[in-house]
């Protein structure tokens, strides 16, 4: 027996090694050729539902995860072409077409040996092969998780850096419509909303948007140019809401009409609207200032008013029958305030319509002490006990200043 | 602060700060009210920014946060019918309007606009409170719920939180004025209850028996409201009424007291039993 | 046998001599029985012509004459016994026969009255005496009766009707009906009864109940007269037993229940039965009288009586009546005599005949004599309506009434004056004619002078505007049209439908329009009326507007003008110039006074803090406006300043006139106020701002008298000063020194002290020099004093200290409460 075996193998071995040769050089062909036309071949990486219309940046995540999908892949492949069993919706394997060209099953005795032999050296070879690529494997998923990660963390570190570098500088993304922070939204220019362009899985300096089109992900790199709105109520937000820090100042008391006359005397002639936006300074000193319109004797839905930096009260001194008594409207707003965020904010009083008061010394005092005069001085307590710092002006004086005092106020804080 | 228990004036049910309910904005479709205390960075439970306003938990209605944070003070103003309360309450708020109170820089604010329509309409009996703070520059704001109510009916559970009492006495129904006007005198019924808190016992209408005091008299010049409370001129009247209420007779007198007279017609020492009270209240506080 | 005289004479002498033979009865002539004796028969007729000769019965002579005449044929009849008794069967067949008529006569009755038996013996013809009827009457078992005496009941109203109705009732009369209904109590009905048995029968509806129903009607009639209803049931009684006469006296006699009769008439049936019953024969004529009587025709009814023979009362009946129509004729004459010399009188005497005699003559002597006409009718128009007014006819006798026609249509027939025509028809001339009538007969009339319904326009109004008026007017109905025309011209100014335009006027020209209406035949009297016409309006240039106290005062010159109107200016720019309409002068502002006479005064309050007004004067739809004037302020004060001393400060109070909203306060200590500039004073602006909110209150406490004034500051001026004074009281001021119990207290003042005592008070301040425990006494009389006192160990703390000045108007300065108390 022991000399059937020895020739057996003697037969064998030829054709073993025959099969193992053609099988190591065909997989390993089929290995490198699904590594090298992966791109084409494989599907896109498209991105996942919940996240921003733009493709995932290859080296963030997917390099990595190709890695085992490849050498699963090659390894399937390898399978298939070699061993795999016949199945009527494959191709045949190579080991499926011995099987089946002739009836090797009804072969029997020592014919037999000779296609098992190449069988086995199928299998062999297959094993190989796969041990061989999970060693390759090993190694390129080293590789690739060394860069995916140097890639995230890249990342994650210029988001970081934005996000400091705006807290430094005071930029808070308002929206005036939803009357919160919110986080600004950019829009391609194919019309798909990137919610949260930031430098991360789908780009680091910048990501590819479905369209093709590449955005920035870095206000450094250019986002600010992007058309930006609100994340929640899509509203527009201004341009420079990104590079500008925003001061919030609500406009009231007084009648519409006094009101919009003030405003149009800062603002110059405007549709009425409830926020106008504003940009004033000059360089490193420039704000973005949102007035508030506001109407109406209730401050309930007032939400803007936790945003306030501070409060401009229009004050008619001799007010029409219609129109709210000025303390009450500060009563108002106070309450208001207090129940949003305190009164620990300027306040700038401007009187619309006096007689010419007299020109000389500190004009806000004068114009308290022509208040006080003309029996105001529940106002001016009130003023006074609620806000940190108050200050008066007239409307025809010159309506900017209440504004810049404000802004000053603000930022020297 | 934030633990310390505040009396729904509404209700006077005790809870703390942050018990109160609050309600999510509209962006949050109809969400029940959650309490003050899951506020997460000032958001509602869904991330958005809650609407300003914070309920009793008892009994739903608004307690602004100044009253709450402060906390305020349950003050009650009881006297006979007629006696001059609600005048009195009136002519006090408007000393802090336009009067003396408001020369001194204090500054008095009407809270909520249900406080403002009870201001509105002061004749109309009823025990809703009104609130109110008064603030000036360098003290912290105190806050009160004032509560008019008449002296044979006050609920006891409004009695039993109150901070302190204006107790006001109309000086034509004390037996010695009616004998010396030729009235016949009237029954005198006994306060139904103790005092515990400061009382300050206010004799109004003073403009009619101004000329009962003598030139020198306190009673007979105007108050120094302009510098707020002063103790020597408090005392000054303090002195003086209780020895005329002592000589009148038909006021038993409680033991935390301090007695004024004001006229709320002439705007005379109007502010003084509540800047009294004030100054009591912040003593005991601090 | 007893021979009586007086029956003898009755029964055999009276009827011989009225016709009766005695061969009839010789049993009776000779006092017989029918069976006598031989010895009788004889006695008799010896006894019997002796007794004709006697003193008594010689009187009857033609009687007795008879007797003895016949006694022979009388002797051979009763001799003869076979004769006898042929004579007493002769006698017997008489009486029967009698007996039978007089049965037939009876017809059941129990009695015949006395003219009955009389008839009887009249109609035999002398072949039964009256005895003979009696003695029939009693073989009959009737007697001799006269009948009670029925009253003379009338027949009541409506009588017939309720045969009717009766008719339909299962009653038979009304007696019945009363007795029987379950409501109703026969004679004694109540109408309360009735009503309810009314109210009862309200539920039915078929022809008995409706036959009931009238029936009750007639009761509760006849039952509101006392003794009415049963008068109505007598009657019906009567009437019931008179229709049962035809069927004998039984009849009557069992309709006479005794009920029936003592509810109605009496209470003895048979007397009413019988009386019923002799008068049977009499009722249909009687009816027949009595109808006549009632209707006044007196001849007719005699002719009735006269016509029949006629019992005793009857005939008196009748010549009573034959007497009264003799007079009465007789007067029909007088009337007639005294027609031509006294209408009036004859008219009165044929009236009073008319009242009791119904006779054409009276008629005719009454158309004879017609009532006069009335002296004098007049017809007033008043607005749109006449009244007729006439003065009485002078005729008295009767009852006059007017009838008043216009023209052929009767208005009233039985007017009053003044009657008032509210139908008159209009625009014709109406004439009025009121004619007098006695007793409806129409007599004289009278006629009024024509007159004529002409109303005038109404509304009419005159409109004027610049170069035209313009009338307007609303025409009555039936009127033609209106015409106009003006004084001073002749022509009539064109009219159209409801007005007229006058173009031809010149502007400011007074006229004066007459419009009166044109009927078809008439014209109205017309309505003046004045008017003048407008022109262009003059511009007003001298407004002067100046303010005192809370009033402006206006004065211009008036132009000419309707009116002129003050408006309030809000609009400079947008009034326009020249004459322009009235809505485009409008826009200057509102008005704030209007005014013809030059002047007007306008409430400060009305011109709501503006001051600037400008005239604009109208005139009819055009206006043209003047120059505006700004109010003139000026003099503008305040008023009522009062100052009120409140310790050391003076609290100052006015009253703000309109448009001050400054003003500036001066004072000064020592002496009075000359003007605002005054150096010794001090002053101070005080805004109406500031006044309202926080009052004005000045220091003054230095001893001695304050002045203070207060001016309105406006238009860069001062107004007039209003000035007060406050005196300061002297003060005294003290104070004390001391520790714990032993203190000293030290006292000055600005003039001379008077003496001050310090008191001291356990528990309580005293407040009075007499409410507490002197304790030291700083006598006066200088500027300072000093006193030193202790109070007392045994006193409880808290002691309260006081000084008092026993001068009530020193100012005592007290210090610092605190140190009036020791512990």
């Amino acid at each position: 027996m022991g000399a059937l075996a020895v020739v057996g193998f003697v037969v064998l071995a030829p054709f073993a090694l025959v099969a193992f040769v053609v099988a190591f050089a065909a997989s390993t062909a089929i290995g490198v050729a699904t590594a090298v036309g992966s791109p084409t071949r494989l599907e896109p990486v498209a991105h996942r539902a919940g996240e921003d219309p733009a493709h995932r940046l290859y080296l963030a995540g997917p390099a990595f995860q190709d890695v085992w999908r490849l050498s699963g892949a090659a390894v399937l492949a390898t399978y298939h072409r070699l061993v795999a069993l016949p199945d009527e919706d494959l191709p045949d394997s190579m080991f499926a077409r011995m099987w089946r060209r002739r009836s090797i099953r009804n072969l029997d005795g020592p014919l037999v040996l000779p296609p098992a032999g190449l069988a086995g050296g199928y299998a062999l070879g297959f094993l190989t092969v796969t041990l061989l690529i999970a060693f390759v494997t090993a190694l390129h998923a080293v590789l690739a998780g060394t860069v995916v990660l140097a890639v995230r963390a890249t990342a994650c570190g210029l988001r970081w850096f934005e996000i400091i570098t705006l807290t430094l500088r005071g930029i808070t993304t308002e929206c005036g419509t939803c009357e919160q922070r919110a986080r600004p939204a950019f829009t391609c220019a194919c019309g798909r909303v990137h919610h949260n362009l930031v430098p991360g899985a789908q780009g680091v300096f910048r990501r590819t948007c479905l369209c093709g089109h590449r955005l920035p992900a870095l206000l450094l790199n250019g986002k600010h140019s992007l058309p930006a709105s609100c994340g929640r109520c899509h509203s527009p937000l201004p341009p420079l809401a990104q590079s500008v820090p925003a001061v919030h100042l609500p406009v009231v008391g007084g009648t519409t009409e006094g009101r919009s006359a003030f405003l149009h005397a800062v603002l110059s002639p405007r549709q009425p609207a409830p926020v106008h936006r504003i940009l004033l300074g000059e360089k490193n000193s420039r704000r973005l200032v949102h007035l508030y319109d506001t109407a109406g004797d209730t401050f309930e839905h007032a939400a803007f008013l936790g945003l306030a930096g501070g409060v401009i009260l229009v004050v008619d001194p001799f007010p029409g029958p219609g129109s709210t008594d000025p303390k009450l409207t500060l009563d108002r707003v106070t309450e208001s305030l207090t129940e949003l965020r305190g009164t620990a904010i300027p306040l700038a009083v401007v009187i619309t319509r006096t007689d010419a008061l007299p020109g000389t010394g500190d004009r806000s005092m004068t114009i308290r002490r022509w208040l006080l005069d003309h029996g105001r001085v529940d106002l001016v307590n009130t003023a006074q006990n609620h806000f940190t710092r108050v200050h008066y002006f007239v409307a025809a004086d010159d309506p900017w200043a209440p504004v810049h005092w404000l802004l000053g106020a603000f930022v020297t804080r | 602060m934030i633990g310390d228990a505040v009396i729904c004036p509404y209700c006077r049910t005790r809870c703390s700060a942050d018990q109160l309910l609050m309600s999510c904005g509209p962006l949050c479709a109809s969400a029940p009210p959650f309490p003050a205390k899951t506020l997460r960075r000032n958001r509602c439970p869904h991330g958005r920014v809650p609407l300003a306003r914070r309920v009793c938990p008892a009994c739903g209605r608004a307690v602004p946060r100044e009253y709450a944070e402060a906390p305020g003070r349950a003050i009650v103003v009881v006297g006979e019918r007629e006696a001059g309360k609600s005048t009195w309450i009136s002519a006090a708020v408007r000393q802090f309007e336009t009067g003396e109170a408001a020369l001194a820089g204090l500054s008095l604010h009407l809270l909520g606009e249900s406080s403002r329509n009870r201001y509105a309409d002061l004749r109309t009996p009823t025990t809703e409170p009104m609130l109110m703070s008064i603030r000036s520059v360098s003290a912290k704001p105190a806050v009160l719920a004032l509560y008019e109510l008449p002296e044979d009916d006050c609920p006891p559970d409004i009695m039993a939180t109150a901070a302190g009492v204006v107790r006001v006495i109309d000086p034509m129904w004390l037996p010695g004025v009616r004998t010396l006007f030729g009235l016949e005198p009237r029954p005198t019924r006994p306060a139904p209850w103790a005092h515990h808190v400061p009382t300050a016992l206010t004799v109004s209408k003073l403009d009619l028996i101004r000329d009962m005091f003598t030139h020198g008299s306190p009673l007979r010049r105007p108050g120094l409201q302009d510098r707020g409370h002063v103790e020597s001129d408090s005392l000054d009247v303090h002195h003086e009424v209780e020895a005329w209420l002592a000589r009148w007779g038909g006021i038993d007198v409680p033991r935390d007291h301090r007695c004024f007279a004001l006229s709320a017609a002439d705007g005379q020492r109007v502010a003084e039993p509540l800047l009294w009270l004030l100054s009591r209240l912040r003593a005991t506080r601090t | 046998m007893t021979f009586a005289e007086e029956s003898y004479v009755d029964d055999v002498l009276v009827p011989v001599r009225t016709g009766w033979s005695p061969h009839r009865n010789y049993f009776r002539v000779y006092r017989l029985p029918p069976h006598p004796r031989q010895a009788e028969v004889d006695a008799a007729l010896t006894d019997l012509p002796a007794r004709w000769g006697t003193l008594e019965l010689r009187l009857h002579a033609v009687a007795c004459e008879r007797l003895h005449a016949c006694h022979s044929t009388a002797v051979a009849v009763l001799g003869d016994p076979a004769a006898r008794t042929r004579h007493r069967e002769f006698v017997e067949q008489e009486h029967q026969a009698l007996v039978e008529v007089v049965r037939h006569r009876l017809h059941g009755a129990p009695a015949m009255t006395r003219d009955d038996v009389a008839a009887v013996v009249r109609v035999a013809g002398g072949r039964w005496s009256t005895p003979d009827v009696v003695a029939a009457l009693d073989a009959a078992g009737a007697v001799v009766r006269e009948p009670v005496p029925l009253p003379r009941i009338p027949r009541p109203k409506r009588w017939p009707t309720l045969r009717e109705h009766l008719a339909d009732l299962p009653h038979d009369s009304l007696w019945e009906y009363l007795s029987r209904t379950a409501e109703l109590r026969g004679a004694d009905t109540t109408p309360a009864e009735v009503e309810t048995r009314r109210q009862r029968l309200r539920v039915s509806r078929d022809r008995a109940a409706d036959a009931e129903r009238a029936v009750l009607a007639l009761v509760r009639l006849w039952a509101a007269t006392p003794g009415g209803l049963s008068a109505a049931l007598a009657h019906d009684l009567l009437a019931a037993l008179a229709a049962a006469t035809v069927c004998g006296y039984r009849a009557v006699r069992e309709l006479a229940t005794p009920q029936r009769c003592a509810a109605t008439l009496s209470t003895d049936p048979d007397a009413v039965a019988y009386a019923v019953w002799c008068a049977r024969e009499e009722a249909a004529w009687a009816e027949t009288y009595f109808e006549a009587v009632d209707a006044h025709r007196l001849p007719a009814a005699l002719d009735v009586l006269e016509s029949r023979p006629l019992p005793e009362s009857w005939a008196r009946v009748r010549d009573g009546l034959r007497a009264d129509l003799d007079r009465l004729r007789a007067s029909l004459t007088q009337a007639r005599e005294a027609e031509d010399a006294d209408p009036e009188d004859a008219a009165a005497r044929y009236l009073a005949i008319g009242r009791e005699l119904t006779d054409p003559a009276v008629d005719e002597g009454l158309r004879r004599c017609p009532a006069a006409a009335p002296p004098a009718v007049s017809a007033t128009v008043d607005g749109a309506a006449v009244v007729v007014d006439w003065q009485p006819s002078p005729s008295t006798a009767g009852n006059i009434t007017y009838r008043v026609c216009r023209g052929s249509t009767v208005l009233s027939e039985k007017a009053t004056a003044p009657l008032v025509d509210l139908e008159a028809p209009v625009g014709l001339p109406l004439t009025y004619t009121v004619t007098a009538a006695r007793d409806g007969a129409p007599g004289g009339a009278t006629s009024s002078e024509p007159v004529a319904v002409l109303p005038e326009v109404t509304d009419l109004r005159l409109v004027t505007e610049p170069g035209v008026v313009f009338g307007q007017w609303r025409l009555p109905p039936g009127a033609l049209r209106a015409v106009v025309r003006r004084t001073g011209s002749d022509s009539e100014v064109p009219v159209h439908e409801n007005g007229f335009t006058d173009r031809d006027v010149e502007p400011w020209t007074a006229y004066t329009y007459r419009v009166l209406v044109e009927y078809a035949a008439l014209r109205s009297h017309g309505i003046d009326i004045p008017v003048v016409c407008l022109g262009e309006p003059d511009v007003v240039t001298d407004l002067l507007a100046v303010a005192a106290g809370d009033v402006v005062d206006l004065t211009w010159t008036p132009p000419r003008g309707d009116e002129v109107e003050i408006r309030l200016l809000t609009s400079p720019e947008a009034a326009p110039a020249g004459v322009v309409r009235l809505d485009q002068a409008a826009v200057a502002g509102p008005v704030v006074a209007t005014s013809r006479c030059g002047r007007v005064r306008v409430p400060a309050a009305d011109l709501a803090g503006g001051r600037t007004l400008v005239p604009v004067t109208v005139s009819g739809p055009v206006a043209t406006i003047g120059t505006p004037v700004t109010v003139d302020i000026s003099s503008v004060h305040v008023t009522g300043l009062s100052a009120v001393r409140l310790g050391p400060q003076v609290q100052l109070s006015w009253h703000w006139p309109a448009w001050a909203r400054e003003v500036l306060v001066v004072w000064r200590h020592g002496g009075p106020l000359a003007d605002p500039a005054d150096p010794a004073a001090h002053r101070w602006r005080v805004t109406r701002t500031a006044y309202l909110s926080r009052g004005t209150r000045l220091n003054a406490a230095e001893p001695g008298s304050h002045w203070f004034g207060v001016c309105v500051v406006g238009d860069g001026q001062l107004g007039p000063l209003a000035t007060v004074e406050s005196p300061c009281p002297v003060q005294l001021r003290y104070r004390l020194h001391g520790r714990a119990r032993a203190l000293a207290v030290e006292v000055e003042c600005d003039a001379d002290l008077p003496d001050v005592v310090v008191l001291g008070k356990e528990a309580l301040r005293p407040l009075a020099p007499d409410d507490g425990v002197v304790l030291a006494t700083v006598p006066g009389g200088q500027r300072a004093g000093r006193a030193e006192f202790t109070v007392p160990a045994e006193w409880r703390g808290p002691v309260h200290l006081r000084a008092f000045a026993l001068d009530d108007s020193m100012w005592v300065c007290h210090p610092d409460p605190r140190d009036l108390v020791v512990r």
